[in-house]
């Protein structure tokens, strides 16, 4: 009955999906965690609302097309008023021109997305989505440790919800498994050849390893990961290396004249770092949706603090969307 | 788990604690230094920089990007541990600028060069409250390639309190870690597309920002680019010189700008000492320099070096054997803040004339209060086959603003040059507001103030005809029994220190010019150099018998011939 699809969101820049700015009161702005594994997740209202809003650009695109027959200064015209947003105000100027607000289904963010409340309309005038977001999970996050080559981790139950959602066939590697051509940290006065590596929890031995063949079933579509950089830690160990692994950052709000602290203003903020590799479910009522056109994959933002440099991802949807 | 030996050695530095026996990165160990082990500080780096990912971050399109070196040395303190500066590290283990700083600095600048736009760039307050997002985004920034995994280690040795106020406070070096020389890529991008010549205007404003530096530690010449530009106070000093390189904790040198500054900033303690008290001395030099006060005081300069032409070499032999340079450059200071027209024009005549006071009384860097040996004594080096420690510095005006920079033609300058340069302090000090009164910093060592301090000179022809250079090493009185004249020598005596003791004399040759007719233009002078130096003493008398039997020298010799303090009387 539905489509099913999926997401898979690499990022390019630390990923921060939280509480704002501002709203909480202590001074670390924590990002939204799952429940069982504790790990930093992408909420689907996030989700959606950035493809969403991606879309809604498009179709003011559409509208300013309508209008560049008329005129073509129009900005400036709205510029004059303030009282409205763009949006609405060239809905309103195409419905003075006498033409239909009725935008190609493909852009029309409303279709696929769900009509947002109207007043004085049954029910607010919402209506039911095409389109169905669930939240974004980890599948794989870079520990960067000193004195060790970058990895990649994820955990069982991770790899689970990954395994459902793409349908992959690959039984789920145990814990503290890795391929066979990882490098670990170099301690040679050690009486066995396993593999070590160091995570804040302490020295860690690879117990299991695989073919390079059978982890590499476990790299998403459009990602680029080298397969010896996978390892898969315990589900009970995931949440600490996950801190471990985020990108942390003191922030502090400058003087607007000085180079100098404004008081005492100054607060911490955590985020997925980039590399890290997220997916998540869609389910389609019907097909044809096409939000990055004939593309498979796009540059998207989610999260906060977009300027400076957070939430740049790289989307690429797989599945039976189009 | 897994059975390592000794497990917990084996920690990576970065999760151990700031504490004795673990990690203590600012920490310089002088018995391991002595022992040449490792601090803990080149551990550490050497740990991190050891696995970091293969290859270099990158931001692609539609990133902007653009590339800037930077002058020196560069931090973004992380904030990560306590008591000890170190930079930011991002993904896979690389340095980064974070986007919230490069924002913030953005920020800033766009406010002062086109303040109607920081809205529509930065994002601004529409109604209480609510915000609206700017259009651009600030990605930060990455070092170009590897080489930012040299020279990390970054020794600090504040000096300030020994040099100027107590000869017996005691000072020691600091570890800090920051990036030597880096090229660093910085990405901004928009939210809707912008015309190239939109893109010009941004990267105007960025470097704008970067013309105050960027990162911290900006005051001290961190973070600077490695060309001036912007909004400069005057026009830079031009310079060259050169003298002994710091060493870093690997025995290689490296020549460090802050030279300048650490100079010229004891020196504004030196000239206010002798015409405030201490406490309103100190306070009113962190009011120009900043400093770490209370709260913290921002100060109103800005120094960036930026070198035209630099050569490093080694001097001396077997254990004498030290990292020298030479160097060009310039020297130039900005505001970093704005000030009124009236107090902008007093500080900028009060760091002009402290930078000549720089010049002509001393030099840069180690050594600083000696003549540099190797251009004025060369006899001492050759005798020895080298094997003698590198001791002074050299340091000129080079061609370009001789008419601006100069000032001491000959002895009779120095005089109405220092008189000026009381006033121009004077001036300033009167501006903040204080009361200038006959009580001073008494108890420093070098303040100057005429009872403290004393200024000799006379004309050496060449630069082999330094008198006093032969004193400092030797007896300026030979024993002559039949006339029952004792032998004197100020060398290791308080007047010219030792090892682990500052001296109380300042010698300086300081490279002559002459006025000459402009041929285009009768009424005016033009700077010529000669082969002749002014040699200076200067000297902070002490009382002893040491220094007071060399006053008494000085004057019955009769070359020197006293031009600044208190006339000296034989008594």
């Amino acid at each position: 009955m539905y489509k099913k699809a999926y997401g898979i969101i690499e990022t390019l820049a630390p990923l921060h999906v939280g509480a704002a700015a501002g709203e909480e009161s202590g001074n670390l702005n924590l990002i939204f965690r799952d429940q069982f594994t504790q790990t930093g997740i992408i909420a689907g209202s996030s989700i959606r609302g950035r493809f969403r809003s991606d879309m809604r650009s498009k179709r003011i695109e559409w509208l300013e097309s309508c209008l560049s027959n008329v005129s073509n200064d129009f900005k400036d015209l709205y510029l004059a008023k303030d009282d409205t947003s763009y949006l609405n105000w060239l809905e309103e100027e195409v419905k003075k021109l006498g033409q239909s607000l009725e935008c190609p289904k493909n852009l029309d963010e409303h279709n696929w997305y769900g009509h947002h409340a109207v007043e004085g309309r049954p029910d607010g005038g919402t209506t039911e989505a095409i389109v169905k977001f669930e939240y974004a999970s980890l599948v794989w996050l870079p520990v960067f440790c000193p004195g060790q080559p970058v990895v990649w981790i994820s955990c069982p139950r991770l790899l689970k919800r990954y395994k459902l959602i793409t349908g992959c066939d690959a039984p789920i590697p145990k814990p503290y498994t890795a391929a066979k051509t990882l490098r670990g940290r170099q301690i040679s006065d050690r009486g066995t050849a396993k593999q070590i590596l160091f995570f804040n929890l302490g020295f860690m031995e690879i117990e299991q390893q695989i073919e390079a063949e059978a982890m590499q079933k476990w790299i998403p579509q459009g990602v680029d990961l080298a397969v010896e950089s996978f390892v898969v830690v315990g589900d009970n160990d995931i949440a600490m290396l996950h801190d471990m692994a985020l990108y942390r950052q003191s922030r502090i709000k400058m003087m607007d004249d000085m180079k100098k602290v404004d008081g005492g203003a100054f607060f911490n903020v955590e985020a997925l770092p980039e590399g890290s590799v997220l997916i998540f479910p869609i389910a389609l009522k019907q097909s044809g949706w096409k939000p990055f056109g004939d593309d498979a994959s796009q540059d998207m933002y989610f999260g906060g603090l977009e300027s400076v440099g957070f939430g740049r991802c790289h989307v690429t949807l797989a599945g039976d969307y189009q | 788990m897994s059975n390592i030996p000794d497990a917990y050695k084996k920690v990576p530095m970065m999760f151990q604690a700031q504490t004795n026996g673990r990690c203590q990165l600012q920490r310089l160990d002088p018995d391991r230094k002595k022992d040449g082990d490792p601090q803990d500080a080149e551990i550490w780096c050497k740990q991190w920089t050891g696995e970091t990912y293969p290859v270099t971050p990158i931001f692609e399109e539609p990133v902007k990007t653009r590339e800037y070196s930077i002058s020196w040395r560069f931090v973004t303190n992380s904030g990560q541990d306590d008591g000890v500066i170190r930079p930011v590290i991002g993904a896979s283990g690389y340095p980064f600028y974070p986007g919230s700083s490069m924002k913030g600095a953005f920020r800033q600048a766009c406010k002062r060069l086109f303040s109607d736009r920081l809205g529509k760039y930065c994002g601004q307050e529409i109604s209480k409250g609510d915000f609206s997002p700017g259009i651009l985004r600030f990605h930060g920034g990455y070092p170009v390639d590897k080489s930012w995994t040299n020279g990390l280690v970054d020794l600090v040795h504040p000096q300030q309190e020994r040099q100027v106020m107590s000869s017996t406070a005691k000072s020691s070096a600091f570890i800090q870690i920051s990036l030597y020389q880096p090229t660093i890529q910085f990405g901004i991008s928009a939210s809707e597309e912008l015309d190239e010549s939109e893109w010009e205007e941004i990267w105007q404003i960025w470097e704008t920002a970067m013309g105050r530096g960027i990162g911290c530690r900006v005051s001290a010449g961190y973070g600077h680019r490695d060309q001036l530009k912007g909004e400069l106070l005057y026009p830079p000093h031009l310079l060259k010189g050169q003298g002994m390189a710091s060493k870093r904790l690997d025995e290689s040198g490296e020549f460090r700008p802050n030279i300048f500054r650490a100079a010229i900033r004891g020196h504004a303690l030196r000239i206010f000492g002798g015409l405030t008290d201490a406490e309103t001395a100190k306070r009113e030099v962190e009011r120009i320099f900043g400093g770490v006060s209370g709260h913290g005081v921002w100060g109103l300069l800005m120094m960036n070096f930026v070198t035209t032409n630099f050569e490093s070499k080694l001097f001396g032999n077997g254990q004498w054997e030290v990292p020298s340079y030479k160097v060009e450059g310039e020297l130039g200071w900005l505001l970093s803040q704005e000030i009124s027209e009236e107090h902008k024009a007093a500080l900028k005549n009060l760091i002009l004339h402290l930078n000549q006071f720089a010049m002509i009384f001393g030099g840069f860097g180690k050594s600083w209060r000696r003549a540099d040996h190797r251009l004025f004594y060369e006899e001492y080096y050759e005798e020895n086959n080298y094997r003698k420690p590198l001791i002074g510095c050299h340091w000129q005006w080079k061609k370009g603003r001789y008419a601006r920079d100069v000032k001491v033609y000959g002895s009779k300058y120095v005089t109405s040059f220092l008189d000026k340069l009381q006033e121009a302090a004077k001036i300033w000090l009167q501006l903040q507001n204080i009361k200038l009164t006959t009580s001073y910093a008494t108890g420093w060592r070098e303040a100057w103030h005429p009872d403290k301090v004393m200024v000799w000179g006379r004309i050496a022809s060449n630069k082999e005809s330094s008198e006093a250079i032969q004193w400092l090493h030797g007896a300026y009185q030979k024993r002559d029994n039949k006339a029952q004249v004792p032998e004197l020598s100020i060398y290791k005596s308080s007047v010219t220190g030792r090892v682990g003791q500052i001296g109380r004399l300042w010698h300086r040759m300081y490279p002559l010019m002459k006025l000459e007719p402009d041929p285009n233009d009768s009424a005016k002078k033009i700077p010529k150099p000669t082969a002749s130096y002014l040699e200076l003493l200067t000297i902070f008398p002490d009382g002893s018998d040491d220094c007071l039997n060399f006053l008494k020298f000085l004057a019955d010799d009769g070359q020197f011939k006293q031009l600044w303090g208190k006339p000296w009387e034989i008594e």
